[in-house]
């Protein structure tokens, strides 16, 4: 059975933007991996049509279908986490086995407060 | 005046990734025969239907499934906004050696001479085309995409828990004040939703 995880140091999961986020890429696979990569990546999720951008990509040198890699990564800054009415950008660490047969995803949260910034009350008559 | 509290657009249930999880239902067919008889136009066919009855929605989930089959689909897509050119078109064919199938979604809103173009270059190299359109004629049609009101209360089902699905009368306003249109139904349930108090 393929496991797969990502551990961030101190289990850090709110940053602030330029932040260096430090951690381990871990797999456990039944087969030798061909390529095993780490994306940095933010998405939209909400009304309109989703977006997404991988802002870093970390390629792992593996052959072992048991192993573990440090990683690290310095944030950029922004866009921030966030989320409104119409929209919310989520980051995330997203760990990719074989172009994507196998795959692990790791919400972390940027911005300046280190909590996600909310657009989430307006006034109207109910 | 009051202050009420809006839905994050992540935790909206009318949210386009949570509408992509739910099944598409398929109507007087399974996929299992539908997969059959795109198989029997050698994949070279059409789903038609109206604004908003799941013709975009079917080619997402027919990419997923030639994916997993292992058949290299490749999706294009054309509307009123954003005519594909055959260049454009030829791009995404040369720009993946190894498909097998191009899905085109809005297939209508091609060029006379683009869509000839395509269905001639597709058909000497054997490469499926899979197209969506509003009427027939391009291409033998495969699937009819129809909805009702039932079809929206089962896509509802799947989106909601039972108390909060609305009640038919009001499903059934919403859906005709909206053409029969399912994406615009939708669309308007995630405002309400975005506004609602908490």
């Amino acid at each position: 059975m393929n496991n797969l995880s990502i551990e961030i140091q101190d289990n850090q999961t709110a940053f602030t933007p330029g932040e260096t986020m430090q951690g381990t890429a871990q797999w456990q696979l039944d087969d030798i991996p061909k390529s095993v990569t780490l994306n940095l990546l933010w998405y939209t999720q909400g009304k309109g049509t989703e977006d997404v951008s991988i802002v870093e990509s970390i390629h792992f040198d593996t052959y072992a279908p048991t192993d573990q890699k440090p990683f690290s990564i310095t944030l950029p800054n922004g866009p921030y986490s966030f989320s409104g009415k119409l929209l919310s950008i989520i980051w995330a660490l997203e760990l990719i086995v074989d172009k994507g047969s196998e795959c692990h995803r790791q919400e972390i949260t940027l911005s300046p407060t280190g909590q996600e910034i909310t657009i989430n009350t307006s006034s109207a008559t109910v | 005046m009051t202050l009420v509290s809006a839905m994050k657009a992540r935790d909206n249930p009318f949210a386009i990734h949570r509408l992509q999880q739910t099944p598409y239902h398929l109507a007087d067919t399974t996929w299992c025969d539908l997969l059959d008889k795109l198989e029997s136009f050698n994949n070279r066919a059409a789903v038609i239907g109206q604004h908003g009855s799941g013709k975009t929605t079917l080619l997402n989930k027919l990419y997923s499934r030639f994916k997993a089959m292992g058949r290299c689909p490749v999706t294009a897509f054309a509307n009123e906004d954003t005519p594909l050119t055959w260049r454009q078109l030829k791009q995404t064919l040369t720009a993946n050696p190894d498909r097998q199938i191009l899905l085109l979604d809005g297939a209508c809103h091609l060029g006379r001479l683009t869509w000839y173009r395509l269905k001639r270059y597709t058909h000497k190299r054997q490469i499926g085309l899979i197209i969506t359109t509003h009427n027939p004629g391009l291409l033998p049609t495969a699937y009819h995409c129809r909805t009702d009101i039932t079809l929206l209360q089962n896509i509802l089902k799947e989106l909601l828990p039972p108390h909060e699905i609305p009640n038919e009368t009001s499903l059934e306003k919403l859906y005709q004040q909206h053409n029969q249109n399912i994406r615009e139904v939708l669309r308007t349930l995630y405002d309400q939703w975005a506004y609602q108090k908490k």
